[in-house]
């Protein structure tokens, strides 16, 4: 039995990103806003939701020994794709993305996600249940890390249209002059990480001590 | 065995199957998404144009972004290089004549009264209208703003005249299927280049610009030195392994007079700091005596870096020789 089976994906107990630090280098490198964390948080779900679906099919055709060359292939496919339809209709988004788009070819997440870790016989309806509760904790973590981020690093929260690109709406809460920068760069994305980590870790005790007492 | 195969085969092929389709039909939308972000820019440079094409394009500099042709009418280019704070974002058109018939200011975060001046009339004025022959001036107060633009728009005119074919002297014509014919031979005539600020020859030169003598010759009292001085390729980290410019330095150690520079190897920055070659900045140097301290040359405009390494090396040669 592997860490991935043991420990069920949760948002606050477990969280992909803050807890198994799954696709964590892609959440550092995207977080400097929202509306990028917001853009990739949606397609890491829809990826997810696909990959369990493809990858469920997969597995029941091919013998464990080949699950990884045929899920990197349906998961390279499904990136390529994605890639492709984003910078076709939100270019904004795939410009703010850059490089790290692609890059979910290798994210540890969708592996995850299409089952190669498990050494049980999950079905395609399980396969689809975990994943979509782990885009949903996935998304949260990047929506929080880049909340706390843009608003340190900048001062407040620009959000875009990822679509269009134009402007929907802007608040600052700390003067610019305040603002520190460290936080828009990859030492202060760890920094942050470490702080929501230990935050969503200090939440998911707290529930469970609840749930012990009010047993 | 053989069924996993065929399974991981069939897998293969079909998602390669499905992209190759898929990008041949969405590669007409992101050329549309392309040219859309740019379209407010491009029309206000061509007014009349409604069709614009992204265009294929090399550049060494690496600060063209992207190039457009307006269909009848022209190229336009749109360019990024650093200002003094923030990156600067601007667009310069071309006609098929190769004159400037629009610029504009993309994106901009410098000083505003000082470095906002490549917003207005005046330096605005002094680019359009110009022809991919010319040469550009940057405005004293706001050197780096304008230098950044400048220097882009070299890089720009060096692309245009690559790709339209345009030799010293005027427009030339595309190559054509070549007949070997007798033909003149010709002494290649010099681009004048813009001299612009002066700079000092005795001056603090900072350890890592300092140049080298790496060889000296005597005759009475001619010497002559080879020197090493790091340009922008070697003080800018340019890719690969950058070289320093060669100089050679002739002066006259009892007259306390330069007698001639020659640049032997310029390693800067292709038509941009290989501007240090061009006689009217060497010919500065010529006779040039440096018993007073303040003597100065104009270094070339754009091309700064380079042009102080040379000056660095005249500094080193002349320190030699005492």
């Amino acid at each position: 039995m592997n860490i991935f089976e043991k420990n069920n994906v949760g948002f606050f107990r477990n969280n992909p990103v803050l807890g198994l630090s799954l696709g964590l280098t892609t959440a550092l490198a995207i977080t400097t806003s929202l509306t990028n964390a917001i853009g990739m948080g949606i397609i890491m779900l829809l990826l997810l939701y696909m990959t369990s679906i493809l990858c469920g099919f997969a597995r029941k055709a091919v013998s464990a020994d080949f699950r990884l060359p045929v899920n990197l292939a349906i998961i390279a496919f499904l990136v390529k794709l994605a890639e492709l339809l984003i910078k076709a209709y939100a270019p904004k988004l795939a410009e703010g993305l850059g490089t790290f788009l692609p890059l979910l070819v290798a994210s540890s997440l969708l592996l995850f996600a299409a089952g190669t870790f498990d050494k049980t016989e999950k079905t395609i309806g399980d396969l689809l249940g975990d994943n979509v509760k782990a885009g949903f904790a996935y998304f949260l973590a990047l929506v929080v890390l880049a909340t706390v981020r843009e608003i340190l690093g900048t001062g407040g929260i620009i959000f875009h249209d990822p679509f269009r690109g134009t402007q929907l709406f802007s608040f600052n809460i700390i003067p610019t002059e305040f603002a520190l920068g460290l936080f828009m760069q990859p030492a202060g994305a760890l920094l942050v990480v470490a702080l929501v980590a230990a935050l969503f870790a200090a939440i998911a005790n707290a529930r469970a001590a609840t749930a012990k007492g009010g047993k | 065995m053989a069924k996993n195969l065929v399974i991981l085969f069939v897998t293969i092929l079909l998602s390669g199957g499905m992209l190759i389709y898929a990008e041949s039909k969405l590669a007409i939308v992101i050329n549309n998404q392309g040219v859309a972000q740019d379209l407010g820019t491009l029309q206000k440079l061509f007014p009349e144009t409604k069709e614009f094409v992204l265009v294929e394009f090399t550049d060494d500099t690496g600060l063209i972004k992207k190039v457009y042709e307006a269909k009848e009418a022209g190229y336009a280019y749109v360019v990024e290089n650093q200002g003094f704070k923030d990156k600067l974002g601007f667009a310069v058109a071309l006609d098929k004549e190769g004159e400037i018939i629009g610029y504009e200011v993309t994106s901009f975060n410098d000083t505003e009264g000082y470095g906002s001046q490549i917003k207005d009339e005046p330096f605005v004025r002094s680019i359009v209208g110009k022809t991919s022959k010319d040469t550009f001036e940057t405005i004293a107060g706001a050197t780096i703003s304008c230098s950044a633009i400048v220097v882009g728009l070299d890089a720009v005119l060096v692309n245009y005249n690559a790709m339209m074919n345009v030799v010293d002297g005027g427009m030339g014509t595309p190559p054509v299927a070549e007949t070997p014919t007798e033909t003149p031979t010709e002494t290649p005539v010099e681009a004048a280049v813009p001299l612009g600020s002066p700079i000092a020859i005795f001056k603090e030169v900072s350890e890592k610009s300092q140049a080298t003598v790496t060889e000296t010759k005597e005759d009475g009292n001619i010497l002559t030195y080879t020197v090493s001085a790091p340009g922008y390729a070697v003080l800018e980290g340019e890719y690969g392994e950058p070289l320093p410019n060669i100089i050679v330095v002739q002066v006259d150690k009892e007259a306390k007079k330069i007698l001639s520079v020659e640049v032997t190897t310029a390693s800067d920055t292709k038509n941009l700091g290989t501007k240090i070659t061009n006689a009217a900045f060497l010919d500065q140097f010529k006779d040039l005596s440096y018993a007073e301290e303040s003597v100065e040359v104009d270094v070339i405009t754009s091309a700064t870096v380079s042009c102080t390494s040379v000056v660095n090396a005249v500094l080193a040669a002349i320190q030699a020789s005492k």
